[in-house]
């Protein structure tokens, strides 16, 4: 069976456009999709059953038990985390906020690590955005910013920007140009107009000399700007200015160096700037396809994007305190619950060290460095392969992710569904 | 009214204590106090299980002083929104330490984690030794950090020292980290040591370091020297990406 305009459920581009074949409730082909999608809807080794630990070593149990411990973990605990939520639903993120809420947990999501100092710098200044669709249609100058999505998100250039052709941009490649700021001649790099080689971690102050320019004061910059030349500015603030509809990408190369959020600041109040001269928009490229949708579900719930603390039962939230990173580091909180993320692959060494000492629960499809720590581990169905919902693309636009097989296991809502009725039957709500 | 509050253990779940101020505590004896709700974690607890509790002689807020003697490294919001009294802390201090205070005086005879006197809008903080981050600053998406009152810090202070700053004065007599000053709109921070990138964005205010600025922004203007506490310094205003009108002190500035 051939299915078309399948959603992959892997990077923010959250591509719609992918054709699968199933034969016996199997994927066989997967076409259309760049090779990280394609491996991740082809499959991967699984986790079979539910298992806990005891005596130091994983042994099989039943979904019921599996609950029940870690419901039973997490009712127990001062501090628990609830952290993850890079690729699942919307649905399961509803689920994950009521339980936290329940629990008085905090609960974070991966933009923790990744976009959190954007999330920080729009609370400030605002996101002048757009879609992707009116990047295809309609931009003419495109800039990638700390971001090397010929890697990350290897469609993004073909599909909106570089290499795409829309309505109003009939000549493709031809009629757009492309410039890509980052500290080394990345991939994305390569195929750009024009690559501005920054030294590292002086994006701020080179926002703040085209912030200078643009606003009439080139005398006062100096000669040369974080490894810039005065001059190179100036025509990169000439062209911005002289373009039809500029958009700036920028990933985590602006977001994690050095004054995070307030390099972010600068790049939206730039942005911002030009709309004075013409039409400009700026879009975070986001990770995981639906590390939008957790920050969509956790504001619309709690007023906030992410790292949301409920230990007083109304939420609060400050990232630095609230933030996974830091109450791990701190070694504040007494148990965790990870979904959909693998943070014993990604975190500080510092922050491993207190999951492992921890009782630590885990809800994903496939076995990672996190299922080594955990103590009690709950395989669960593929989202956006075998369980169906809601996403959100980098750009914000919702889309409906689909299920092409049968599932083998329970999905992560139903999971938590079954933890937080165990929450409350053992707190007697 | 003297308060003491002996912590009965080193806390590693973090204790939430914005009702620890003179202003709840004036007027009441030991068990009153020791009957005063503090969280911990998810729980709610009262301060008796947490503290070994002291009281000599009673006073209204003003007479109220409080001692913490021990490690406070654990306990945030100490002094919040206080009004009057003092609070002195024998150890270090958590986040949130003296935030949004409007008078009164805490003294922390150790470190400050991050934004003490955050929202400040009036009275004294002392560190005797170093600041966190966001010292004296504004919660996220919020227009004014500190707008009134004055924060000591012996040591070095952390980075966005001052962040949306509105009014008041910050002394660092050690060093700073990345853009103090960030987005500040009015009142007086100096720092005795170095500073990276100060005053970003900023409107309005003074920012004096009598060190050296380790590095600079592209979007100040170098306006002659003035004198200051008997130093020359450079004067520069800024920050002109925003048309700021800020003004901006320094003895050196690394050449690049």
């Amino acid at each position: 069976m051939i299915i078309t305009d399948v959603l992959c459920p892997f990077c923010g581009d959250l591509c719609d456009d992918i054709i699968v074949e199933v034969e016996n409730n199997k994927i066989i082909e997967v076409k259309e999709a760049c090779e990280t999608g394609v491996s991740k809807m082809m499959g991967h080794e699984r986790i079979a059953a539910p298992m806990i630990r005891e005596n130091g070593k994983l042994r099989e149990t039943t979904y019921e038990e599996a609950i029940n411990k870690a419901a039973k973990i997490l009712v127990n605990s001062l501090r628990p985390l609830i952290y993850g939520w890079g690729s699942t639903t919307c649905e399961a993120d509803e689920k994950g906020i009521e339980l936290a809420e329940k629990l008085g947990a905090i609960i974070d999501n991966t933009t923790s690590v990744c976009h959190a100092p954007s999330v920080l710098a729009l609370q400030n200044v605002g996101l002048p955005s757009c879609t992707l669709g009116q990047i295809k249609n309609r931009a003419d100058l495109i800039i990638y910013w700390g971001s090397n999505q010929a890697e990350a998100h290897p469609r993004h250039m073909s599909k909106y920007t570089s290499f795409s052709k829309g309505l109003f941009t009939k000549e493709g490649r031809k009629g757009k140009h492309v410039l890509v700021f980052d500290v080394r001649k990345t991939t994305t790099a390569e195929v750009a107009d024009d690559f501005i080689q920054l030294d590292p971690g002086e994006d701020y102050r080179v926002l703040s000399a085209l912030r200078m320019i643009l606003a009439g004061g080139e005398d006062i910059v100096p000669s040369c700007v974080g490894g810039v030349p005065k001059e190179k500015l100036i025509e990169i603030v000439d062209r911005m200015k002289s373009s039809r509809f500029g958009v700036l990408f920028f990933g985590m190369g602006l977001t994690q160096s050095r004054g995070k959020p307030y390099n972010v600041a600068n790049a939206i109040s730039l942005v911002r700037e030009l709309n004075a001269h013409t039409k400009f928009a700026v879009i975070p490229m986001r990770g995981h396809f639906n590390v939008t949708g957790f920050n969509q579900v956790c504001a619309w719930a709690t007023g906030f994007a992410f790292a949301v603390d409920f230990a007083r039962g109304q939420p609060w939230y400050n990232p630095g305190e609230t933030s996974s990173v830091d109450v791990l580091n701190r070694g504040e909180c007494d148990s965790a619950l990870i979904i959909a993320s693998d943070p014993a692959a990604h975190f500080p060494r510092k922050c491993v060290e207190h999951l492992k000492k921890i009782p630590l629960i885990q809800i994903d499809p496939c076995p990672g460095p996190t299922t080594e720590l955990a103590d009690v581990v709950i395989p669960v169905a593929i989202t956006g392969i075998e369980v169906e919902g809601t996403a959100y693309r980098m750009d914000g636009v919702p889309l409906r992710l689909r299920k092409i097989i049968e599932p083998s296991h329970l999905s992560d809502e139903e999971i938590l569904s079954r933890i937080l009725d165990k929450v409350r039957e053992l707190r007697g709500d | 009214m003297l308060v003491k509050l002996t912590p009965k253990k080193a806390f590693r779940i973090p204790v939430e204590a914005e009702n620890i101020k003179p202003d709840n505590f004036a007027g009441k004896g030991k068990s009153g106090i020791e009957s005063i709700t503090v969280c911990h974690g998810n729980k709610e607890v009262i301060l008796g299980s947490l503290f070994d509790v002291e009281v000599k002689g009673v006073g209204n807020e003003k007479e109220t002083k409080i001692l913490i003697d021990g490690d406070a490294s654990r306990i945030k919001r100490i002094g919040e929104r206080m009004t009057s009294g003092e609070i002195t802390i024998n150890g270090n201090v958590d986040m949130h330490c003296g935030a949004l205070m409007s008078g009164g005086k805490i003294i922390v005879n150790g470190d400050a984690d991050a934004w003490a006197g955050r929202e400040m809008r009036g009275g004294e903080i002392m560190v005797e030794g170093n600041a966190g981050h966001y010292l004296g600053a504004g919660y996220w998406g919020v227009e004014k950090g500190l707008r009134c009152g004055i924060i000591r810090v012996k040591g070095n202070a952390g980075d966005y020292v001052g962040e949306h700053m509105a009014g008041g004065e910050i002394v660092v007599q050690g060093s700073a980290g990345l853009l103090p000053g960030l987005n500040m709109s009015g009142g007086k921070i100096m720092i005795e040591g170095d500073a990276i990138l100060p005053c970003g964005e900023m409107k309005k205010g003074i920012m004096i370091i009598k060190g050296k600025i380790l590095e600079m922004l592209p979007s100040f203007r170098f306006d002659g020297t003035e004198v200051i506490d008997s130093i020359e310094l450079k004067k520069f205003t800024g920050d002109l990406a925003i048309g700021g009108s800020g003004t901006l002190y320094a003895n050196f500035v690394s050449e690049e």
